[in-house]
């Protein structure tokens, strides 16, 4: 009894005379009234401590608990200034997804300048066109391929000519082939204006139809020329271009 | 005498701030507070003495380290926001440096609540028992 008690009594006065200390080194009266009360709060600690081992058995690992989670929120509380790190990082995502943004619109631009350009110059109904992008990530990009799609009810003599053509696949890579196959077509490829006069040209610009063509229904010619047009106008390398047709309704 | 080394900077430094005043301001500033921290680091070593004896003292009466943490704390704080708050009051910027201050204030407070904490607790645990 009488060891705790002096033991107690130790720990009053060390901290009384901590305090006593702590009052002479602030270095002045405006900060000493707050420091006053930090030290009074811990004298207070000290001479409650009996009691709070009584009420409360380990207060002690309850003080230094609540430490810890006090500078742990005020660390976090902190974090919400961001670094530049994070800023950083958050700029390269921003920048990532507006990137993003900037090729579908830019894609779709293409699409919509290829199927208008499409349209005024053969005079075929476009419904669609797909055009394949490679972006190198710096801001350029190439276009490796371009399907287009054409409108079903677009040439009225081949609807009914062709009837493979209700599924539309896609033109298969380009391969040389004779004429001659596509001597019967060529006959309803006529009713296209000026469709003879490039049907000479056909050989010579090395675009020969496949004979895959006939399962696209769409008419040599017509997508020799569109063909042609969309690898001139565009800088697409005329294998990278596909001509399909939609399947007809009315088929 | 290195008390007599203090005075000599200080009064050296002030003499130089008021020459320096009328030509260039700013470099008169510059002056007051290089003299400032030159004096603070040279009194840091002994405060250093100071807070060693207390390390001592709370380590043998057996005091929670977090007691002595806590005051350290304080005291480091107090030190730091007063050396700053002196020195923007010496640049004329007396506004300013009530805001050091007052930081410097709020600092201390924010310490002395977990203190708070376990005080209320207790008294929050005793009120069923005495009531």
């Amino acid at each position: 009894m009488l060891d705790w008690l002096s033991s107690w009594l130790r720990d009053v006065v060390a901290v009384i005379l901590l305090a006593a200390l702590v009052e002479l080194l602030l270095p002045n009266e405006r900060m000493q009234r707050y420091a006053r009360l930090v030290t009074g709060l811990i004298i207070l600690l000290v001479i409650l401590t009996p009691l709070l081992r009584l009420v409360q058995g380990d207060f002690q690992r309850n003080l230094e608990a609540g430490y810890s989670e006090w500078s742990r929120q005020l660390e976090n509380s902190q974090a919400k200034m961001p670094s530049l790190d994070e800023i950083l990082r958050k700029a390269e995502v921003a920048a990532g997804s507006s990137q993003e943004q900037t090729v579908a619109l830019a894609r779709t631009q293409l699409e919509a300048g290829i199927a208008a350009a499409v349209e005024q110059e053969t005079g075929a109904g476009v419904s669609g066109v797909d055009a394949a992008v490679v972006w190198d990530g710096k801001g350029g990009g190439v276009i490796s391929s371009v399907v287009v799609t054409l409108a079903a009810e677009n040439g009225s003599g081949k609807a009914d000519s062709e009837e493979a053509g209700m599924n539309s696949t896609a033109i298969e890579e380009v391969s040389p082939v004779d004429i001659g196959v596509q001597a019967e077509q060529t006959a309803q490829k006529q009713q296209e204006p000026d469709a003879a006069p490039e049907q000479e040209a056909l050989p010579a610009m090395g675009a020969v139809i496949d004979p895959a063509a006939e399962e696209t229904g769409v008419p040599p010619e017509l997508e020799r020329r569109i063909r042609a047009l969309v690898s001139s106008g565009w800088q697409i390398g005329a294998a990278g271009v596909q001509v399909r047709q939609e399947p007809s309704r009315n088929g | 005498m290195e008390m007599v080394q203090i005075a000599g900077i200080g009064l050296l430094a002030a003499i130089l701030v008021l020459v320096l005043k009328e030509q260039k301001p700013i470099f008169a500033f510059l002056l007051a507070m290089f003299a400032g921290i030159f004096i603070f680091l040279l009194m840091v070593g002994k405060i250093e003495a100071v807070i060693g004896t207390m390390e001592q003292l709370a380590e043998r009466s057996g005091i929670p380290s977090v007691y002595l943490k806590t005051i350290l704390k304080m005291i480091g704080i107090a030190y730091i926001a007063e050396f700053a708050a002196q020195i923007i009051r010496d640049a004329g910027a007396d506004g300013v440096a009530a805001k050091v201050e007052f930081a410097g204030k709020v600092l201390i407070l924010v310490l002395a609540v977990p203190i708070i904490n376990v005080i209320v607790e207790t008294v929050v645990g005793l009120l069923p028992a005495g009531g």
